[in-house]
């Protein structure tokens, strides 16, 4: 569904990934590991056409998206749930989701049914549909936290990348975030995660890749990388 | 290496040497008469850039300063007979004034509201000019002679450039006064805008509440920026009056405003050269686009450069180039265009506009700061290399000085915060013991930033005290707080992004400089040991968190990660008896988690005390001395570590189910 090759991007003088390839297939989740700086969030940014890449392409269902502005990226059916939420805060929830849709009202793709999808995130997300007139900035950080989540499925996106979901959030939010995230995955919702719990990541993901100083260390199976020593050693930290 | 050495050394001189020779090469009064002009716009320009590049505020109301120091010298000589040189310090004075006048709307207000604050101001004092008759008479102007400092006239065979008429000799000296002026000028801001003044105006642009945390009080630099801006601004206002030997309220209306705005722009903001530039711009293009002649030279060198540039762009881009081709296409239709006009008289000021607007579109940057980008694409060797700083190795980096205060470092009493209807903070009180490390957690929205920032004296707490080292603290502001030594990082990260790494860390050392103003501006010894030794300091405080390899990278380059360590980094510079980290670990990755539990354990052998706020239970677990647990603003739980990870109301409002979720 999304495969990028040989990306190389950036911001200014600062080179982040160095040709970088991967694969996304239809309806897995696919987790991104690695240290801080390794070019995480780059590559999701480069992937949404929030920084132009350098070289390399990137395609979506086997169209081309390289060089693409970002909103028209997201027409095509990408959705970016960006790191730190970045809700519209002094919007309502409810607008805030509509919000989301709204490359569906203009795209090439088919519009479908907004209301309905409106109604299906507040049956996935429960606490949005109890605060869906309450301004976003308002919310507490795991209640933003979904309504990013919320507000990219809203696209009906072919793929959603998920930065960072986790970030910042207390430890019973975690575990809700991830149990959410597994939700979505039985929905065959295709996803590109980037998380800093490693761990939990793997645990959830069908496939994983490690990224060290933006190129590809390793891949594999989740859960072989979980089992793998040195990634144990690196990335998942002293393991509980 | 020598290329460059020439080039930085070589830069200033060939530029003196340039201000020396110009009235030689200039023999037409007329055009003498503008250099001048040139020369005193420069000097209100690098004024404006203070105010504009720096501290990021627009001002529209610098032609009213420049009326300000015009009328200071005109009404002193008109009312009291006071001449020349008296009134070039007055009139630096008195818009001085002024310029504190125009700061103290900006202390309130910022971006598009303060640029209309000063359109006011600009508006409203060329009205008082108007009006004022008695003072200043009115919309009549007042009429100044050029007084003859030096008869050079003697000279007059000897040197057969100068015609040594009385008129051309006045035009020669005055150029040769305001130049030594706009040298004088160059060489103080410079040094102004390196110290740490320049590295405070720019960390007030980039995060002000940061910069009030790190000590460096938005107030005060604010001010400063703006006396500073106006004071050049009245001495150019002087020295123009002297020039144009006759001033009316009209001549510092609303357009010259913008023109000086549009000049920074241009010619390129945050550089001496830019303004400059700038001043040439708007001084010279409008009376060049008077002959038909060299309007075609200029839109046919412009055409040539933009077709070479394309043509790069064409081979080097390959993928932009109908975006690319746009710009060329329009440099060729100007070039057609000046080609077929007749008489540009009638479009000579649309014709200055639409050039200007095609810089500004263009480059975004100014002039100067898109010759800099050309430079270091082509002759990367050229470009400046930061001079090797080395870490000052004698002293440690971190050091606290360890006090006993009743055994409670900090005391926070029964504090409440009440924002509307909503209590972020509900009767907290909370203990620190000195050399511990405290941890605050709790669910998202349960007070814990809340409670930093009362710390901090972000929010004044409704109800409440806060004591540290025995003190009150409450009603302090937040810059007083950092002196008194409580340093704290951001939840969301607040660094000055367009500083370096060093500089970010030299704004938190801001404390250790003693120099006044004037120390700075004369570029005395003691700024210049005080800035070594911060240098040094702040090397080995990068050293410290491991990020001296980046000290000369823009904050904004760094990944997030090594952006916490950076603002810890710069919360030590400091040297804070008390650190307060909000979230430290928060997006960072296991190896990197290990790093920064490393980092905080040395600094608490250095002897420091922490409030940690964490969401990383195996961090807080780990590193902990006490625990506090907030929820719904209130105190649900306290103790040991352990304790607290075990009790039933703190698994229920806040770990969950199981208690390692967090890794």
């Amino acid at each position: 569904m999304l495969e990028v090759n040989d990306l190389v991007a950036g911001y200014g003088k600062v080179k982040v990934l160095h040709g970088l390839s991967l694969k996304v297939e239809e309806g897995r989740l696919v987790t991104l590991i690695g240290s801080n700086g390794a070019g995480k969030t780059t590559t999701l940014r480069a992937i949404s056409g929030m920084i132009a890449p350098e070289s390399g392409t990137v395609r979506l269902g086997g169209e081309d998206l390289t060089g693409l502005p970002s909103f028209k990226i997201t027409k095509k059916g990408l959705a970016h749930s960006p790191e730190g939420r970045r809700v519209f805060p002094t919007q309502s929830v409810k607008d805030n989701l509509l919000l989301g849709a709204f490359p569906r009202l203009t795209g090439a793709r088919e519009r479908g049914d907004v209301e309905g999808d409106l109604d299906r995130m507040f049956t996935l997300f429960p606490r949005l549909a109890e605060r869906r007139a309450q301004l976003a900035g308002t919310l507490s950080g795991g209640e933003q936290q979904m309504l990013a989540m919320a507000r990219a499925l809203m696209l009906n996106p072919r793929v959603l990348l998920l930065d960072e979901p986790s970030m910042g959030l207390a430890p019973r939010l975690v575990a809700e975030v991830f149990a959410t995230i597994a939700r979505l995955k039985d929905e065959k919702i295709t996803m590109l995660l980037v998380e800093q719990f490693a761990a939990a990541a793997l645990e959830v993901a069908d496939f994983g890749y490690v990224l060290e100083n933006g190129r590809v260390a390793a891949k594999g199976p989740a859960e072989a990388l979980r089992n793998d020593s040195a990634v144990r050693a690196a990335y998942l930290g002293h393991a509980h | 290496m020598l290329a460059r050495r020439i080039l930085s050394a070589g830069g200033p001189l060939i530029g003196l040497a340039i201000l020396l020779v110009l009235p030689f090469a200039v023999t037409s009064p007329y055009y003498l008469h503008l250099t001048v002009t040139i020369a005193i716009f420069s000097i209100l320009l690098l004024g404006l850039d203070v105010v504009f590049g720096y501290t990021g505020e627009v001002s529209i109301g610098h032609a009213a300063l420049l009326g300000i120091g015009a009328y200071t010298a005109g009404c002193l000589a008109m009312h009291f007979g006071i001449g020349f040189w008296p009134a070039l310090p007055l009139a630096i004075i008195v818009a001085s004034v002024f310029g504190v006048v125009l700061a103290l709307p900006a202390l309130r207000v910022t971006g598009p509201y303060l640029a209309m604050v000063t359109l006011a101001f600009g508006t409203i004092v060329q009205i008082l000019i108007n009006e004022m008759t008695d003072l200043t008479n009115g919309p009549l102007g007042i009429k100044l002679t050029t007084p003859l400092f030096l008869d050079l006239r003697w000279l007059g065979d000897t040197i057969p450039l100068f015609d040594m008429s009385l008129k051309r000799m006045k035009e020669v000296e005055y150029y040769y006064i305001t130049a030594f002026a706009l040298v004088l000028t160059l060489i103080v801001i410079n040094r102004i805008l390196a110290s740490h003044l320049g590295r405070a105006f720019e960390a007030l642009r980039d995060s002000p509440i940061a910069s009030d945390c790190m000590g460096v009080s938005v107030y005060k630099h604010k001010v400063l920026a703006f006396v500073v801006s106006a004071g050049l601004a009245g001495l150019a206002g002087a020295l123009f009056a002297y020039s144009e030997q006759y001033i009316a309220p009209n001549n510092f209306g609303f357009e010259l405003s913008v023109q000086f705005l549009l000049a920074v722009t241009v010619g390129g903001r945050k550089s001496r050269l830019g303004p400059i530039l700038g001043a040439v711009i708007i001084v010279f293009l409008p009376n060049l686009l008077s002959d038909i002649e060299l309007f075609r030279y200029i839109a046919g060198g412009i055409a040539l450069i933009a077709v070479i540039a394309g043509a790069r762009a064409f081979v080097k881009d390959p993928e932009n180039r109908v975006r690319n081709a746009i710009p060329v296409v329009l440099c060729l239709a100007f070039f057609a265009f000046s080609l077929l006009l007749q008489k540009i008289t009638d479009y000579k000021l649309a014709v200055f506009g639409v050039m200007i607007l095609f810089v500004v579109y263009y480059l975004p940057e100014g002039i100067v700061g898109f010759l800099k980008r050309a430079v270091a694409q082509l002759w990367p060797s050229l470009v400046q290399t930061h001079a090797v700083i080395h870490a000052d190795t004698h002293g440690k980096a971190v050091t606290a000085t360890h006090e006993g205060h009743d055994g409670v470092l900090l005391h926070v009493d029964n504090v409440v915060m009440q924002f509307g209807g909503l209590r972020a903070l509900d009767q907290v009180s909370i203990e620190v013991k000195p050399g511990t490390i405290h941890g605050l957690i709790g669910p998202n929205g349960s007070g814990k930033s809340t409670m930093m920032n009362v710390l901090t004296g972000i929010y004044v707490p409704t109800m409440g005290a806060v004591r540290f080292k025995g003190q009150d603290m409450a009603g302090k502001i937040s810059s007083d707080i950092a002196g008194e030594g409580i340093a704290r990082t951001f939840q969301n990260v607040q660094l000055f992004a367009e500083l370096t790494l060093i500089e970010n860390v030299l704004v938190g050392l801001h404390h250790t400089y003693q120099a006044t103003f004037a120390e700075v501006a004369l570029g005395l010894p003691r700024i210049r040991r005080e800035e070594k030794a911060a240098r040094e300091r702040a090397m080995s405080l990068l050293h410290f968190v491991g990020l001296a390899d980046l000290a000369n990278e823009e904050a904004r380059n760094l990944p997030y990660g090594k952006q916490r360590l950076l603002e810890i980094a710069r919360a030590l510079a400091l040297d804070p008896a008390l650190l307060l980290l909000d979230e430290p670990a928060a997006g960072l990755t296991a190896p990197d988690i290990k790093h920064l539990v490393d980092i905080i354990k040395k600094v608490r052998h250095a002897g420091l005390t922490i409030v940690l706020i964490e969401h990383h239970m195996d961090v807080v677990m780990g590193l902990c001395d006490t625990v506090t647990v907030l929820d719904f603003g209130q105190k649900i739980a306290e103790g040991k570590p352990a304790q607290v990870q075990a009790d039933a109301r703190v698994i229920e409002a806040y770990l969950g189910g199981v208690a390692t979720a967090a890794e």
